[in-house]
């Protein structure tokens, strides 16, 4: 058998459902998952042969996370402009119900919109960290770049974030008082 | 203050770790993840059986799928997936080192019917892609086309105004143009219904006015920008330009046009258009024979196998006088009317940069909010109105700017955005909070009658009979636990508001089965917030129209 085959077989068997778990838990959209992580599959595949690589996990993950990010940004460029007025109102008991599915599943969309507006490098290492499900200094080694630094850019990004989602919070309040 | 910001900020740390067990929790769909990985897992397996292969080309099996595939073929590969490219990509390897092999076509086309989302005719039309390279058929009889296209420029030469519909309105539904003896607008009206709203735009006496319906907003600007989309939109709907660019396209290869003329008098010369960059679609121009004009235009794309009809344009006049009255707008009394010719909005850019500009607009504007100047905030904000600024912005004190940070540009709008801390508190803000409760009971006077005096003993800061009523009457569903009723005071305190009055209880239902009734009911709060900083990052771009003022145009 051709080891090269073999080995391409094997890489997308292993590691190949964790990548696509990565980008759908980026995405939470069924066409654009799987459209990212052919892409990211693809991606690999190119590479496979062209030169050594470690850990090919890692790898696909990566791929799929940078694949994702891309479209969730695509997505939002082609999400109209907010047109809702401004607003500055506090928070009201309401905001403190119950969690519901749909609640949740709108803090988890929020959260992918969040994502997307961050830099690239904190916008990776974030969705590796918690959505690849990795460790630092395995992100670091992935991106190329010192486990510190990807400590630093993971500071960032949860800082980014939460400003980004408390904004957001407001807005969610408003909508449904 | 520290401590108040401490805890909004543990309470935002903890929303992002929702969030992301949020994010988490969403089971990723398994028979799609298996698809994509066994698809993938046998790439290497059939593209070496495949360039492995060195058996003769079916060369007129090709013709035959070349012809299947139909025109514009080789234009398909713009919108192959990663498969097909995949393929593409092996073949011109392939092709570079010597195996000249059409036999691979079959099996590429073998290996693309394996996945997913192409048919049996985009594989034919991917092996038409490879067949091209050796075959050239023409379909089409240019000279008669070319002929045809210029009759209609012409015709369209002496076109004054035209009124043209279409359906589905996906931009414009309805648009009446009345044109310049050199052709440009005059006068425009554009109708539309969108996912956006319904909107109506008009170019008419050196501005340009758009009614937003839903909004109930109209925005005055320049005329120069509204010109600026008439004039794209007239690469669409035009007939004049719309024939100049096919006749352009057909001569510079980008568009393939058969023509196909009348067989019996009274119907019309029909022009089939379909392009290289848009493989899947085809446009049928509908033109009538005396005048030389367009129609009717019909869009189709390409489903499956099959096309469907996807666009429907019907010119309904061409050179009758447009009446002014469908220039002119018909606005209701409570209409918000944005006058940016007469109230100019933002600031002069001057010899500022960019970044300059974007700090300094954002900085005027929370300024003008401290100072409760909301004349020039509404300004800085679009130009709204002082008394349209007060209602957004006014239920807060802004105290004071803490800091700004450097602008980052924003592509979704074009914008940059301003990162802007401020200290703010809210004092005294009343607002109406509407709520329906669950009572345990189908008798739906008893449930309202529990509803209301729960509220009234929480109005009254009554927690011991606010929780006996809470817990005899199976309240539920209002967004306080027991736990909470049962120290309500303490609660709401922490919360920074108070009940204050019963504003309205709706009518009570019960739904069927349930045992339950459901009582809507609006209460006013009363919300008082200590001092607490938070980010704003405006969104600001040069004013449409007049770009060398700059406003905010969102992102607060």
């Amino acid at each position: 058998m051709n080891p090269g085959l073999a080995d391409w077989e094997s890489i997308v068997r292993t590691h190949g459902p964790m990548a696509f778990d990565t980008a759908w838990r980026l995405l939470g959209h069924v066409a654009d998952t799987e459209d990212a992580v052919q892409e990211a599959l693809l991606d690999a595949f190119r590479l496979q042969g062209r030169q050594p690589v470690g850990n090919w996990g890692a790898l696909l993950r990566h791929l799929a996370t940078r694949r994702a990010i891309d479209r969730l940004r695509k997505r939002r460029t082609d999400d109209p402009l907010p047109l809702d007025p401004p607003t500055f109102e506090p928070a009201s008991p309401e905001s403190q119900q119950p969690d519901s599915v749909a609640v949740e599943r709108e803090l988890a969309n929020r959260l992918r919109w969040a994502v997307a507006e961050l830099p690239d490098r904190e916008a990776s290492v974030f969705s590796l960290h918690y959505f690849g499900e990795m460790a630092n200094g395995e992100i670091a080694e992935t991106l190329g770049i010192s486990a510190d630094a990807a400590g630093v850019a993971l500071h960032k990004a949860r800082k980014r974030l939460t400003e980004l989602l408390g904004l957001r919070e407001v807005g969610r309040r408003r909508s449904r008082s | 203050m520290n401590d108040n910001h401490e805890s909004l900020h543990d309470e935002s740390d903890e929303t992002l770790d929702r969030a992301i067990r949020a994010a988490k929790a969403q089971s990723s769909p398994a028979d799609v993840k298996n698809r994509v990985i066994e698809t993938a897992a046998a790439w290497q397996r059939q593209l070496q059986i495949a360039v492995g292969d060195q058996r003769p080309a079916a060369h007129d099996a090709l013709v035959e799928e070349a012809k299947e595939g139909g025109s514009g073929a080789e234009a398909l590969a713009g919108s192959f997936g990663p498969v097909e490219r995949l393929a593409i990509e092996e073949h011109e390897r392939q092709s570079r080192v010597g195996v000249s092999n059409n036999h691979f076509l079959e099996k590429v086309k073998s290996m693309i019917l394996t996945h997913k989302r192409l048919s049996a005719a985009a594989a034919a039309a991917l092996a038409a892609l490879a067949a091209s390279l050796v075959l050239y058929v023409s379909l089409f009889s240019s000279t008669a086309t070319a002929y045809a296209l210029e009759q209609s420029v012409r015709a369209s030469d002496r076109v004054t105004s035209y009124h043209v519909k279409i359906t589905p309105a996906a931009e414009i539904g309805e648009m009446w143009v009345q044109l310049n003896p050199d052709g440009t607008p005059l006068r425009a009206r554009m109708n539309s219904q969108t996912k956006f709203g319904a909107k109506v735009e008009i170019l008419s006496e050196g501005k340009a006015e758009v009614w937003d319906k839903d909004r109930k907003q109209h925005i005055v600007i320049p005329q120069k920008d509204g010109l600026k989309y008439v004039m794209k939109m007239r690469s669409i709907f035009d007939p004049k330009f719309a024939f100049e660019q096919l006749q352009a396209d057909e001569k510079a290869g980008k568009a393939q046009v058969e023509l196909k003329e009348p067989a019996k008098k009274g119907e019309p010369i029909t022009l089939t258009v379909t392009f290289k960059d848009k493989p899947n679609r085809r446009m049928v121009y509908e033109i009538n024979p005396k005048t030389k004009l367009a129609e009717r235009v019909i869009g189709y794309e390409r489903q499956g196998e099959q096309w469907k009809q996807t666009e429907f344009r019907e010119y309904l006049d061409y050179n009758k006088e447009i009446d002014l009255k469908v220039f002119q707008l018909d606005l209701p009394k409570d209409a918000e009317t944005i006058d940016q010719i007469k109230r100019k909005p933002g600031l002069v850019k001057g010899d500022l940069t960019n970044e300059e500009i974007a700090t300094k607009v954002a900085r005027e504007f929370f300024e003008a909010l401290i100072a409760e100047d909301y004349d020039k905030a509404g300004l800085m904000y679009s130009g709204l109105t002082a008394e349209r600024a007060k209602e957004l912005f006014g239920k807060t004190k802004i105290l004071r700017i803490v800091e700004t940070k450097k602008p980052t540009p924003r592509a979704a709008n074009h914008s940059l955005e301003v990162p802007v801390k401020v200290e703010w508190e809210v004092k005294g803000l009343k607002k109406v909070h509407s709520d329906s409760p669950t009572v345990r009971t189908t008798d739906a006077e008893r449930a309202t009658k529990a509803v209301r005096e729960f509220y009234e003993a929480a109005i009254a800061q009554d927690d011991v009979r606010a929780f006996r009523i809470f817990e005899e009457a199976g309240i539920a569903e209002i967004g306080l636990k027991a736990e909470d009723v049962k120290n309500l005071k303490e609660v709401l305190a922490q919360r920074y508001v108070k009940f204050v009055r019963i504003v309205e209880i709706g009518k009570p239902e019960s739904p069927p089965e349930s045992g339950t009734t459901e009582v809507p009911v609006k209460i006013e709060l009363e919300v008082n917030m200590p001092k607490q900083v938070r980010e704003f990052s405006p969104n600001v771009r040069p004013c449409a129209g007049q770009p060398d003022r700059w406003e905010i145009c969102g992102g607060i």
